[in-house]
């Protein structure tokens, strides 16, 4: 034997050896190993410290239960705290780290908590950091935080990437131990649609770590001959290291399949883990059952573990848990634990039993103390004796062992069947909670419903299955569970050793101890949810899984009420911690939302477009020549438009197909303004106001034929205007004989702006009459472009200048932005970007996105001329409220800077005189810019009584930025007033 | 004066034009996914006026020999899939620009809405015996052989993109329908999980 490791046994790959790093010194493992196994392996039994008293602490359990071994696994950017060890599966190059140790886990200068723990009772902080009230957050928070253990996250960014997946079947077996692998054996032969989740690298569960035959060979055999035909089977998932944590409306659960945890880093492709949504008509929970500790003096001295835990480190893993190993049973599996690990060859230091009646077992080859409770341990970093009290003849044995095994009984895993609120329920004769009536969907089957016998384990499993199958019409045929000899799994619960000296921990990882709960009754907690509270039992990692019994066993002890009126706290998801990045998914950073890119993205790109984001967009911000700023760019596209003719990708712009008899009537009922009159050919500005009366979105709608009309939206409202559409069709008027349907992206869209553009697009069509007389301001079109390509031609304009749209199939985008390049190259044609777009509408006094923001009317906007009184429309009734026609109401008018200066959107607008206050707000900039044009800044601002100012100077109050300063107020068209440009 | 009236088809350019190329990433020497872009596709909507469903049905029927049902589709050379109450997306292969929407126009231009979406929606074909597998870590559907079989489509997500989702055969071969804008999105999104199984992209 070197240091713990046995000479044969245990489900590692003793060929290969793995070399891992914990709190710096370099061990070794095998393949199989876990972190806690291997570093036992190695005679580290000191594996961290405790949360409050920072106690020396080793491993309790074997597996997600576990409150004591948590540890910092992986650095960088990977290092995740409050690992479980005894769930980390070892690999080579693995690093792990303590927790609540310093300066190390050896020395902790923390341990003086334990000295004063008198001073420390349940309830402490809240008795102690209660004033002054300003103390809390300055002083006593942060000086909590940093006493407080558990590990340190990261603040690097996650370098792993995460998926999520739905997957559906009839039935769900959650866990592989003996129920899981029977149920699901049958549930295929029966053509059911199974998943088989377990949250172990390998199925088998407690097969796993035990000697008792099945089928009179090996236990593993039988599993191998289940897992063979499984994985034969078409209609079976089986999918190891998965842990289903939570159980939904509507059967639907969750779990965490981790793909790469158990390696150094993910493949490539391959994400850490996966969160899947489990759809399942049917689910059988054989989660097996908690080993439960025993509360007596020194209980949390490494070396003191579950009888469970002592038995896997022996018999899967191959490592003894100590040299002189003592068990101590209430329950009869001890025995076959002690019968396990001498068959293993681990030495026996004792059985100790506190029941008194019946026979000990045979076959134990070390002393059997029967009536007899262990009162206190003895050692500094790890075990070295114990003491005992022989209560039959009242003396006291002092036994040298290094390990000793609890073996207090068992909970069922319970915990899924609470997650939709049902109670789990007493049972005396297993002195443990059993869980309670979850319906037919959800059934239990195994130790998790308290058979604590294999063959009573096969044998639930199996009627569950031929139940489900035959409630989803699959009957279930013979399956015969393999034959196991009967064993002992009596129980006589010991809930806390009274005789104890020192401290008896109830919660290891919460330090909670058993003189805390009765502390906890005494002051009124009596409420076993508010004695989790008080004391923190049951908080944290592990959720009580191996306290929360004993701790409400005490509180009912203490408080003279049976057990089953104390009740359990609450089981919520997720059974185990589930990592952010797991619940995030893929869609972080740069997928965080997919990107809608114009058919026009990859030619702006090519012509050296700055690309921003707008909304889920991507559009062009400028196009940079040289070494131009954005500014500098801004300026020469704006000149380029007005002074020659520049192109401007609109593809963006909503465009939603209106056809059917009713389409005119549809539009007078949705837009403000009037339809009826629009003739074919034809373009219309349309207002489209709220059921409230504001201002909902804006657009041009052109008529393409008799019934037939092709309408636009803003970008930002596109989706949102489609479904207003289909609301008022489906909801408001059934009756209309309309059809919508969005072609935003079927076009490409270029708007064509400036004094050459006529003479641009008469170069581009196919023989359209583009004249002012044939194709005068608002006229529209369909014809051919580029010898034919179907074209949309519409004489409207953004920019206030003489311009086009032009629209063609998206895929021939490219083929039209070239053109209009090619033709428009003697005039000096340039793409300009967002910024000069945004520049020109203001200029121009268009009102956009910062004016139409939801709290504007059509009078505000100064287009309450657009009101149709003739019809109705939806607003209409609330448009004309009081408040919409106060004449105080803030309207739009323009701003210019009467010395200079900038002017900023978010400024406010004071009377001249007044002091800056609330009251004597008089609007605010929404919009402001450069003006190349007019070489001045420019502003779209709401006024109170703003279009009987006009000519007023104003105090523009902008106290983040330029302080206060003074503007002229105009009319809000600063550029070409007359409009003569559109119709040049 | 540029001559007009050739068909441009040749000319097309989709979305996906230069970044679906032929290309094979096989994981242990295998393939367990395969996408293609075929092209140049005609797609177009076509939605019943009020009270004309059983006529579209009953032309549909004459012209291409069945109406499918709702969320199935039918047809060979021209596919049509019942997406939405007496609505159809109507997809055919090599077409000339516009024909199928002037095909379709002739056919129900007084009983239906017929908008062309040809150039609005991408058809991405994915195959492959791990189809199904990819699949799941987008859709919540239950894409099951026995529950979504040959010729069922649905209207779904796949990592955030709205998706028109049908099974082509029993291979099983899947055409994805996305609106033209999410194409490189959902390309990426494909081939982000393709890796993990091997995949091919045939051209």
């Amino acid at each position: 034997m070197s240091g713990y490791r046995l000479d044969g046994g245990g489900r590692i790959d003793r060929s290969r050896r793995l070399a891992f790093r914990f709190d710096g010194e370099t061990y070794g493992g095998h393949p199989g190993d876990t972190l806690a196994s291997a570093l036992t392996a190695n005679g580290v039994r000191l594996l961290g410290r405790s949360f409050k008293y920072h106690r020396p602490r080793g491993l309790l359990t074997d597996g997600p239960a576990e409150p004591n071994a948590l540890v910092e696994l992986r650095g960088g950017a990977r290092r995740e705290p409050n690992t479980r060890a005894t769930t980390v599966e070892l690999y080579e190059g693995l690093e792990a780290r303590s927790q609540n140790a310093w300066p190390s886990r050896g020395f902790d200068i923390g341990a003086v908590n334990g000295l004063l723990s008198p001073l420390l009772p349940a309830g402490f902080y809240y008795k102690t950091f209660m004033w002054p009230a300003a103390f809390w957050e300055r002083v006593y928070e942060p000086l909590i935080r940093r006493a407080a253990g558990l590990g340190r996250a990261t603040h690097a960014a996650d370098p792993d990437t995460y998926e999520k997946g739905t997957l559906h079947c009839d039935l769900l077996v959650v866990g592989a131990g003996p129920a899981g692998l029977i149920a699901a054996l049958a549930a295929v032969r029966a053509g059911l649609r199974v998943i088989l989740a377990d949250d172990q690298p390998e199925a088998g569960g407690r097969l796993l770590a035990r000697r008792a035959p099945l089928d009179e060979d090996e236990p593993l055999i039988w599993r191998d001959k289940v897992l063979a035909e499984l994985r034969s089977a078409p209609n079976v998932r089986v999918m190891p290291r998965t842990t289903v944590f939570g159980w939904y409306d509507g059967n639907l659960f969750g779990a965490l399949e981790r793909v790469a945890d158990h390696l150094l880093a993910p493949p490539t492709h391959l994400p850490r883990l996966i969160y899947w949504r489990i759809h399942a008509r049917r689910a059988l929970l054989c989660a097996g059952a908690e080993e439960r500790p025993l509360v007596f003096g020194g209980n949390d001295r490494p070396g003191v573990m579950l009888a469970s835990a002592g038995q896997s480190l022996a018999l899967r893993y191959g490592v003894a848990p100590g040299r002189r190993v003592a068990v101590f049973a209430t329950a009869d599996s001890g025995y076959q634990v002690a019968r396990d690990l001498q068959a293993a060859g681990v030495r026996l230091a004792a059985v100790i039993d506190p029941r008194r009646d019946g026979e000990a077992p045979a076959g134990i080859e070390a002393p059997v103390y029967r009536h007899t409770v262990v009162t206190s341990t003895r050692g500094g970093r790890g075990l070295a004796g114990a003491q005992l009290l022989d209560k039959a003849h009242g003396r006291s044995i002092a036994l040298d062992c290094d390990a000793l095994l609890m073996a207090g009984g068992w909970n069922p895993t319970v915990h899924l069947t609470c997650h939709r609120g049902t109670k789990p329920v007493w049972r005396d004769d297993l002195a443990a909670f059993v869980p309670g009536e979850t319906g037919d969907a959800f059934r239990v089957a195994g130790a998790a419903a308290g058979h604590l016998s294999t063959p009573a384990c096969f044998a639930s499993a199996l009627e569950a299955v031929a139940a489900i199958g035959t409630e989803l019409g699959k009957p279930v045929p013979q399956v015969t569970a393999p034959a196991c000899p009967e064993e002992a799994s009596e129980v006589t619960p010991l809930w806390w050793i009274k005789e104890s000296k020192g401290k008896a921990f109830v919660d290891f990882q919460n330090d909670v101890t058993v003189t805390d709960i009765p502390l906890a009754a005494a002051e009124g907690y009596r409420s076993v949810e508010m004695m989790k509270r008080y004391t923190t039992l049951g908080m944290a990692t592990d959720q009580g899984k191996t306290s929360g019994v004993n701790g409400l066993a005490i509180l009912a002890e203490v408080t003279g009420r049976p057990i089953p009126e104390v009740g359990t706290t609450t089981y919520r998801p997720g059974y185990v911690p589930v990592a952010l990045g797991a619940l995030a998914g893929p869609h972080v950073g740069p997928e965080f939302r997919p990107v809608r890119r114009s058919p026009l993205h990859r030619w702006m790109l090519r012509q050296g477009a700055a690309m921003i984001e707008a909304g889920a967009w991507m559009r062009p911000s400028h196009y940079a020549r040289g070494e131009e700023d954005w500014f500098a760019a801004m300026c020469r596209e704006v000149k380029t438009v007005r002074g020659r003719v520049g192109i401007c990708d609109v593809s963006t712009l909503g465009k939603i197909d209106v056809q059917g008899p009713d389409a005119a009537e549809f539009l007078n009922r949705v837009y403000c303004n009037g339809w009826k009159t629009l003739p074919v050919g034809k373009a219309r500005y349309g207002l489209m106001l709220r059921e409230d009366g504001f201002v909902y979105d804006d657009g041009t709608t052109s008529r393409l034929g008799e019934r037939h009309y092709l309408m636009t939206t803003t970008t930002a409202n596109a989706a949102g205007v489609m479904a207003h559409l289909e609301f008022c069709l489906q909801a408001l008027w059934p009756e209309l004989d309309v059809q919508v349907a969005s072609v935003t992206d079927q076009w490409g869209q270029i708007a064509l702006a400036g004094p050459q553009a006529r003479a641009v697009l008469a170069k581009l069509v196919d023989g359209l009459d583009v004249s002012n007389a044939a194709f005068p301001f608002l006229a529209a079109a369909e014809t051919t472009v580029l010898g034919g390509i179907p074209a949309r031609v519409f004489r409207i304009s953004f920019s206030g200048e003489l311009a086009y749209e032009i629209a063609v199939p998206a895929d021939y985008s490219e083929e039209l932005a070239e053109g209009l390049m090619r033709c428009g190259a003697a005039f000096g044609i340039a793409p300009y970007g967002g910024e000069a777009l945004s520049t020109m509408r203001i200029e121009k006094g268009h009102p956009a996105g910062a004016e139409l923001d939801g709290r504007t009317t059509a009078q505000d906007l100064g287009l309450g001329k657009l009101l149709s009184s003739k019809k109705d429309y939806i607003g209409r009734a609330m448009c004309r409220r009081e408040a919409f026609e106060d004449p105080e109401r803030p309207v739009l008018v323009g701003l210019k800077p009467v010395a200079g200066g900038k002017l900023r959107a978010g400024a406010h607008l004071l009377t001249a005189g007044d002091t800056p206050s609330v009251e004597a707000d008089q609007g605010w900039i929404a919009s402001s810019c450069y003006s190349p044009t007019l070489e001045s800044y420019l502003a779209l601002a709401f006024l109170k009584r703003g279009r009987a100012r006009i000519g007023e100077e104003l105090v523009v109050y902008d106290p983040l930025r330029e302080g206060l300063y003074t503007g002229l107020v105009c009319d809000p068209v600063f550029v070409d007033p007359e409009h003569e440009r559109l119709h040049a | 004066m540029p001559e007009a009236s050739t068909d441009p088809t040749a000319r097309r350019l989709g979305p996906l034009a230069g970044l679906a190329l032929p290309e094979r990433h096989e994981v242990e020497g295998d393939v367990g996914i395969t996408l293609e872009v075929p092209g140049p596709v005609s797609i177009v909507g076509v939605e019943a006026r009020r009270g004309k469903s059983v006529t579209l049905s009953r032309r549909v029927k004459k012209a291409y020999g069945e109406m499918p049902k709702p969320n199935r589709g039918a047809g060979e050379t021209v596919r049509l899939l019942h997406v939405a109450p007496d609505t159809l997306l109507c997809l055919a292969e090599d077409r000339a620009e516009g024909a199928l929407h002037a095909e379709l126009r002739e056919l129900l231009g007084d009983a239906a809405a017929v908008v062309d979406q040809s150039h609005g929606r991408t058809l991405i074909r994915l195959g492959g015996p791990k189809a199904r597998e990819l699949l799941a870590f987008g859709t919540g559907i239950d894409l099951a052989p026995e529950v979504f079989g040959p010729g069922a489509c649905a209207a779904t997500m796949l990592g955030h993109v709205a998706v028109t989702l049908h099974l082509r055969s029993t291979a099983p071969t899947f055409d994805l329908i996305v609106a033209r804008a999410f194409a490189e999105s959902l390309w990426d999104w494909l081939k982000g999980r393709a890796g993990r199984f091997g995949y091919e992209v045939v051209g």
